[in-house]
């Protein structure tokens, strides 16, 4: 199959952007078009300018780009056994401060599978977890009096009882 | 891949809670979680308890369990937002039926239950909006009596009771 000249041109292209400390990355088009934000803005403006992105950190657009660059080469070469490796290996030993901006970074720039990725292992970590150890987990203070508490989990009560089928408490009687 | 990354001290001056204060990416955590987990996180503080009330989350949750795409509907979910969320048919019809399944050793939800889940949502939605018609016209009723005796003997009403009158007359206005 003859290569189709966008695809060629995509492999040289190279997008510059600009975060919050003024350095310029500069990353292959194909990784770029990873990130929705980004494919919408360099559809109207083209790829010669640079596209800022004041809100993100270095740190942070490292991990994204990082991300991006290894899913775009994975894509049809690696297993998806393998990617699923390498997603975990990547987001090991990252910190809540970090695994937050990463979120934050991921819904600006509109990349779904890296923001589905980060949720889903910080949903894992408070799955099945009681209120206080979800609280520890994401060091939250608990700002709700102990009425507002109690009223909250007495409208949640299903979700703190027992599995199981209840026993019918009263009568129901048909009118009529 | 070229890229100039410059090695910046990391982020470890983090506020604490930065979880807890935003409710948008509490949302997009809460649901990838079960309904049960999502329960007990509305107890843990007042931002959680806010983004587990979501409808965008129970949404989600509710297509999840259910094996065919019958929330994906743009139509039914305008009737279920309409008949009271998705969070209320989750907690008050689709959890127990669910229960029931398990305790019957049923695998998982399937088309009937979701059905008849539905139809009681629906039974629900009307019952509770007769009993606020009632309700309505049960207070309606007594300040129109109110008013005829008002009306019919003035002189006899203390000030309390034309007080209490007028202020029922505003609150069926409000």
């Amino acid at each position: 199959m003859a290569e189709d000249p966008t695809a060629a041109m995509a492999k040289e292209c190279k997008v510059r952007l600009k975060i919050s400390d003024d350095t310029i990355f500069e990353v292959e088009y194909a990784v770029a078009m990873q990130s929705q934000m980004l494919k919408n803005a360099l559809s109207d403006t083209g790829t010669d300018g640079t596209v800022p992105l004041h809100n993100i950190s270095s740190e942070i657009m490292a991990k994204v780009v990082e991300y991006c660059a290894y899913h775009v080469n994975a894509a049809n070469t690696i297993s998806e056994k393998d990617v699923k490796i390498w997603d975990q290996e990547f987001l090991k030993d990252l910190d809540q401060a970090t695994l937050f901006n990463l979120i934050m970074a991921t819904q600006y720039m509109v990349i779904h599978n890296l923001q589905d990725l980060i949720c889903q292992t910080v949903a894992d970590r408070i799955k099945d977890k009681s209120a206080e150890e979800v609280r520890e987990i994401f060091n939250i203070q608990n700002d709700l009096t102990p009425e507002e508490e109690e009223e909250i989990r007495h409208e949640n009560q299903w979700a703190f009882e027992e599995e199981g089928w209840p026993e019918i408490q009263e009568e129901v009687r048909l009118e009529g | 891949m070229e890229s100039k990354v410059q090695k910046v001290a990391g982020n470890s001056h983090a506020s604490h809670a930065i979880f807890g204060n935003n409710v948008d990416i509490l949302e997009e955590i809460l649901k990838h979680l079960d309904a049960k987990s999502v329960g007990i996180v509305s107890c843990v503080s007042k931002g959680c308890q806010q983004a587990a009330e979501s409808e965008y989350v129970w949404k989600i949750i509710c297509t999840h369990i259910c094996p065919s795409s019958v929330f994906e509907t743009e139509r039914l979910q305008s009737r279920v937002a309409t008949m009271g969320g998705f969070k209320r048919l989750y907690t008050n019809f689709l959890h127990p039926l669910r229960s029931y399944s398990h305790h019957k050793h049923c695998s998982s939800l399937n088309e009937d239950v979701i059905r008849l889940s539905l139809s009681l949502f629906s039974v629900d939605y009307y019952e509770r909006r007769l009993e606020s018609l009632r309700t309505r016209n049960a207070s309606n009723f007594k300040i129109h009596s109110g008013i005829t005796a008002i009306d019919q003997s003035p002189d006899s009403c203390t000030d309390i009771v034309q007080k209490s009158m007028k202020e029922n007359r505003r609150a069926c206005f409000i």
